[in-house]
Order: structure tokens, then C-alpha cells, then sequence
């Protein structure tokens, strides 16, 4: 079992019923093969550094898991073929780091503080209290 | 530290520190955009160690972490003119 760590960047309009379906089929995913989901965030819509499928803005998504080979095929295979998803990025993480919540807060782009006022209390947090 | 300029003079300047060594407790992260902004120019481009200070194996994570970040969009891979 290793821990991984998947950021997806969804569309931006794409509807909050479809991206709490999609979030909850990735986590059925990690559970289905025995392994356990660490970490669930949500970072909201933020400004992107590029254009992305013609999109200027993205719904970012970040999953921290511990799994296997197979969890991360089904994840692939999900996020591919899914029209509303404009990228993902899986890496091998740290595990201790991610248990020790050791997970700063992104902030991408220029700060958009009107888009992100989620992000926008994490940082108000001390970093130890999280 | 001292240096010799083209000249022949010898040039003493003091030696940069590398702000990761200085505070092992400072994570590298990819995620991480107002720590990485400092180690990347206007332009995007990735500052050379000669430049930031930062050791050999501090600017290999960094370097990663940075190229990880242009994936996800938190960081420009260049940036339009200003």
C-alpha cells in the first residue's frame, strides 16, 4: 500500500451535483480495493495560469489515498473519459506528511479571494490546527 | 567567500544561505504557490541556485515541485509578456 495523491481540475461550470457524483465514485473507488481515503478537499473555482480546453478558470479537486495499482487504473480510466474533467495529476506522496496534515494551502494563480473564500479561512487557521 | 573577477582582483562577497537548509522544518511543496513564486522570475522562468542560494539537493526538489505545479496550472510555464 502506497499513498498517492490525485489534483483534479474540473470545469468550471461544472454542476455541484455532478462533481459531489464524481468525488463520491472516486472514493467508492479507493474503498472498493481495500483501500482508505486520507484526505478529501475541495479548493473551489480558481484562476489558471493558462487556458485549459479553451477555460480560464477551474474547479479544483485534491484526493490523498492510500492504495494500489488497481485503484489508480480505475481512477485513470475515470477521469479520461469524463468531458468535464480539463486535468488530473496522481503522484506518489508522503504519507507520514499527508497523515501529519502537513498540506499547505494552494493557492493558484493570482490570489482570487472573491472565488475561493474557503481557501480563504484555511489560511486564517494556524497551519498546526489543521 | 571569495571570488576572482576577470580583472584578477579578488572579490569577497558573502556566501547565500539556503533557506531550506537554514529551516529543515520547511516543506517543498508543489502545491505551494506563494513559496514557490520566489523561485521562479516574472516570466516563469525557475531561478538558478547560483542565484537563490539554495543547495544542490534543495533546488532538485524544488525544480520538481515547480515543474509539478505548472501541470496543475499553479504555476505559468511562461508567462505572457507584462
Amino acid at each position: 500500500m502506497r499513498c498517492y495523491e490525485t489534483c483534479v481540475i474540473a470545469h468550471p461550470e461544472m454542476s455541484e451535483t455532478d462533481s459531489e457524483a464524481l468525488l463520491g465514485k472516486l472514493q467508492e473507488y479507493v474503498t472498493a480495493h481495500s483501500g482508505t481515503v486520507l484526505k478529501l478537499e475541495k479548493w473551489g473555482k480558481k484562476k489558471l495560469h493558462y487556458a485549459i480546453k479553451k477555460q480560464l478558470k477551474g474547479n479544483y479537486f485534491f484526493l490523498c489515498y492510500m492504495g494500489n495499482q488497481q485503484i489508480l487504473n480505475d481512477i485513470d480510466h475515470a477521469l479520461r473519459f469524463n468531458e468535464n474533467i480539463l486535468r488530473y495529476q496522481t503522484i506518489k506522496a508522503d504519507s507520514a506528511a499527508v497523515i501529519a496534515g502537513d498540506s499547505p494551502v494552494p493557492a493558484a494563480g493570482e490570489p482570487d479571494e472573491e472565488l475561493r473564500p474557503a481557501a480563504r479561512e484555511l489560511e486564517s487557521t494556524p497551519a498546526g490546527e489543521q | 567567500m571569495r571570488k576572482t573577477i576577470p580583472s584578477g582582483k579578488n572579490v569577497y562577497q558573502k556566501r547565500k544561505i539556503c533557506r531550506f537548509c537554514a529551516d529543515q522544518n520547511l516543506p517543498i511543496s508543489h502545491k505551494d504557490y506563494p513559496a514557490l513564486r520566489y523561485f521562479v522570475t516574472e516570466r516563469g522562468k525557475i531561478i538558478p541556485r547560483r542565484i537563490s542560494g539554495t543547495c544542490a539537493r534543495h533546488q532538485r526538489k524544488l525544480t520538481r515541485a515547480i515543474k509539478k505545479a505548472r501541470v496543475l496550472c499553479i504555476l505559468p510555464f511562461s508567462a505572457s509578456s507584462v
